[in-house]
């Protein structure tokens, strides 16, 4: 007997929303880690903005994206981890013993990632109105954020994910966070 | 009078019908290592449970690997549930549960929301699903810690979890890899009875690793010991036992200046063997325990406890390797 493919997906994403969800640990520095790093930075580099051709009048609104990034990398390396600890403590072997398929043994594992990287979305941007910093595009343009930080969790995620199916090593994995936060500023 | 034959004796004869498991020159090699397993062949009939003795790193658990088609094998051939292992590998995952050597659970997951990802993967139907686990968890008595996260489980909670785990969609074939170790007394005794329960009552083939002599005696229909990758001996523990030959007979002085009188005593009825403690003992080649004790009489020799030993598993692995089980693959790599 083999189950649909969506239903396999369904059941491995309500899996690692679960984890997730009950992983303060995981979430919380998730959150407050890209802001802090905007307040220091913000107050720091505000003289920045007197530049001629600086692009904006408050360094905070100009640097408003970076927590957005920053925080897909903190979920993209707890999907790669979480696998690794499946391969780790035999979990992955025992779904291999499924007949579940590989691809969504992969989609479903990095649903998790969505998932946070989408609550990231909705609390900075909630964080943005209080202190005044707002899309110009408005709600439309907050909701493509909201999407672009999801497909970007995604992304960094498989990366992530490919990390851990190479080395089955969840430090490992952890080691490739500081190697993606520095081409963040890089870019 | 027309003879009706019940439903569930229809089941079971169906299950039993091409669970078996046949293996024939299987080898698997490392890297940088010896064979792990070296041209194994075993065969376990339908409904059997088979114990897998041996060492630690002796190659029980490479061979659970290749037979539950996690492990490609290296050569030879081998058929679970009627499929080949390497060429029809779904068709045997869909057959076999495995409960491997460590019990691998999601420790923030609960143990009812196991149940539930591993029938919905199988693709059991949502109301199925429910009453399947609702009765596994019964069985396993769990259904008191259902709704804990397993993080918190003892260690014979989470073997008994693994077995619901391994049991969910019904497999025909049960491979169960070291499921007793470091469990308690009590544990272990319940896992044994739920295992010869499966075997006997439901027709499940068991294929069962263990490194504890007293697992594979108990509860094995037939014991295959491995060494070194190879199968030294295979038959029902009985038969083993008795390839072995006659037991021996220990005795403790009552009185220590009296030791050496009592091996002279002793000597006359078979060989002396290695004991660890003060007491003398020989493998019996003439003459009984009667005998014995009736020699210690004449000679005035008391003795503070006399023991009659009969072969085990240890003295079979010892004849056929020349080392004790017990300890024997402490020196040896860890695969396996």
């Amino acid at each position: 007997m083999r189950s649909p493919m969506l239903l396999q997906v369904a059941q491995l994403a309500r899996r690692s929303v679960i984890r997730t969800l009950r992983q303060p640990a995981v979430i919380v520095p998730s959150v407050l880690f890209p802001m802090l790093l905007l307040a220091v930075n913000s107050g720091g580099l505000q003289p920045a903005t007197n530049l001629p051709g600086f692009p904006a009048d408050s360094y905070l609104k100009f640097a408003f994206a970076l927590p957005f990034l920053q925080g897909t990398l903190f979920a993209a390396t707890a999907a790669g981890t979480d696998l690794a600890r499946d391969i780790e403590t035999g979990f992955l072997s025992r779904l291999s013993l499924t007949p579940v398929r590989p691809a969504a043994l992969l989609i479903g594992q990095l649903a998790g990632t969505v998932v946070l990287a989408v609550f990231q979305g909705v609390v900075f941007l909630s964080i943005g109105l209080v202190i005044g910093v707002t899309p110009e595009a408005g709600v439309g343009g907050a909701v493509m954020l909201v999407l672009f930080m999801a497909l970007l969790a995604l992304g960094f995620g498989g990366i992530g994910a490919w990390l851990a199916l190479r080395t089955g090593n969840g430090e490992a994995v952890q080691g490739l966070f500081p190697l993606l936060f520095v081409g963040l500023f890089l870019s | 009078m027309v003879a009706t034959i019940s439903d569930e004796t229809i089941t079971r004869q169906e299950r039993k019908r091409g669970s078996g498991i046949e293996v024939e020159g299987l080898v698997r090699e490392f890297r940088k290592g010896p064979r792990a397993v070296d041209g194994i062949s075993l065969s376990v009939a339908p409904g059997e449970i088979y114990g897998f003795l041996g060492p630690n790193g002796a190659g029980k658990s490479t061979t659970v690997l290749m037979l539950t088609t996690l492990l490609p094998p290296t050569a030879g051939v081998a058929r679970v549930a009627g499929h080949d292992i390497v060429r029809e590998g779904p068709k045997v995952r869909a057959a076999i549960g495995a409960a491997l050597q460590e019990a691998a659970l999601d420790p923030l997951l609960t143990g009812r929301e196991h149940l539930g990802l591993q029938a919905a993967l199988h693709g059991l139907p949502k109301q199925e699903r429910k009453r399947r686990g609702e009765a596994l968890l019964e069985r396993v008595g769990l259904t008191e810690a259902a709704d804990r996260k397993v993080g918190g489980y003892s260690g014979g909670m989470k073997r008994r979890l693994d077995l619901a785990l391994a049991l969910v969609h019904n497999p025909r074939v049960l491979f169960l890899d070291e499921p007793t170790t470091g469990l308690d007394p009590q544990s272990r005794s319940a896992l044994w009875q739920e295992v010869a329960r499966l075997a006997h009552e439901e027709g499940v083939t068991v294929f069962l690793t263990t490194q504890y002599l007293e697992e594979a005696d108990q509860l094995a229909d037939r014991v295959g010991i491995i060494d070194r990758g190879r199968i030294v001996a295979e038959d029902t523990p009985a038969a083993l036992k008795a390839q072995v030959g006659r037991p021996s007979v220990e005795a403790v002085p009552a009185n220590p200046k009296d030791r050496a009188a009592i091996q002279r005593t002793l000597e006359r009825f078979g060989d002396l063997v290695t004991t660890q403690s003060s007491a003398v003992a020989v493998r019996l080649s003439r003459g009984d325990l009667t005998d014995v004790v009736r020699a210690l009489d004449v000679e005035g020799l008391p003795v503070a406890n006399l023991k009659l030993n009969a072969p085990t598993l240890d003295d079979v692995f010892l004849a056929k390797t020349g080392r004790s089980l017990e300890g024997a693959g402490e020196s040896e790599g860890e695969q396996g």
